[in-house]
């Protein structure tokens, strides 16, 4: 059974291209690893297997848990199986919401900066409501 | 397949009638039959030879502490007719506190035979147990902010 592959934004691309960077970056054996899978399989299915290897390392999930990249888009409970739990499908949402994609090989990191951002932008537009301050 | 034995351990076989400590001809005949009792009732591997002299200290501790026991609610009472506080109370404590601190190192103790005693290193948290425990029920909305989990 084949399932259909996800359509890679730009976003995505880039994740998944920084996954492969960083899991070579892990170890000098991983480097390896990912080298030679590179030879042998597609470029996305590689990039896919170094993005998963870095979800589970960066959100230190159990085994039981699923990534991000594995999560569905329907919650089914806290007992739910893989990929359908509450919590899997949420931060898999607050990913997307956050213009985020589900590659992210650091998706804590990233979830971070993206709302420090998002404070910002709206501390500044904030700021820009209220007018110039004139100080005299 | 039910299981017989509380415990599944196996030593290699070396000619000893017997691979539990014995107790010292030394002993006390209370601290003896200590000894005994708790040889006995642990697995054949919990001690080593080199457990011997501690084990013997636990047991004289735990002869002292009945002797003292015995003399504080039978003869002698807490408290005598001038109100002072019996000397066997000194000796039941003392006795007492050093028996609880060797049948600790001794792995004798509720808390050393709990297969599941608490690590010196606990495990990493997954980032869903974290939302979890953080009550963290927002999956992104706009009204989303403060920095949830702080592991970033």
């Amino acid at each position: 059974m084949t399932t259909e592959e996800t359509k890679l934004t730009a976003t995505d691309l880039d994740a998944l291209e920084r996954a492969l960077v960083a899991v070579c970056r892990r170890s000098p054996e991983d480097a390896a690893r990912f080298e030679e899978m590179l030879r042998e399989k597609d470029w996305r299915e590689v990039c896919e297997t170094a993005a998963y290897s870095m979800q589970c390392r960066t959100l230190a999930l159990k085994c039981w848990q699923a990534p991000p990249m594995h999560s569905g888009d329907v919650a089914y409970g806290a007992t739910a199986t893989y990929g359908n739990k509450t919590s899997e499908v949420r931060l898999r949402r607050r990913m997307l919401r956050l213009g985020i994609s589900i590659y992210e090989p650091d998706p804590a990191a990233a979830i971070a900066k993206a709302e420090r951002a998002r404070r910002a932008a709206r501390r500044n537009a904030r700021v820009a409501a209220a007018g110039p301050a004139y100080v005299s | 397949m039910a299981r017989l034995y509380a415990t599944d351990d196996t030593l290699d076989f070396d000619g000893q009638p017997t691979r539990k400590l014995r107790p010292p001809s030394r002993l006390a005949p209370r601290a003896k039959a200590i000894f005994v009792r708790v040889v006995s009732n642990v697995a054949a591997g919990h001690f080593r030879p080199a457990d011997q002299e501690l084990l013997e200290r636990y047991c004289e501790a735990q002869a002292v502490a009945e002797m003292a026991a015995a003399k504080l609610f039978g003869t002698d009472g807490l408290v005598d007719t001038s109100g002072k506080l019996s000397p066997w109370f000194q000796a039941h404590t003392v006795a007492s506190r050093t028996a609880s601190s060797l049948a600790s190192r001794l792995r004798l103790t509720v808390s050393a035979r709990t297969s599941k005693a608490v690590k010196t290193q606990p495990g990493p948290s997954s980032y869903y147990d974290l939302m979890e425990l953080e009550g963290d029920d927002d999956d992104g909305g706009d009204e989303a902010d403060g920095d949830r989990l702080g592991r970033a």
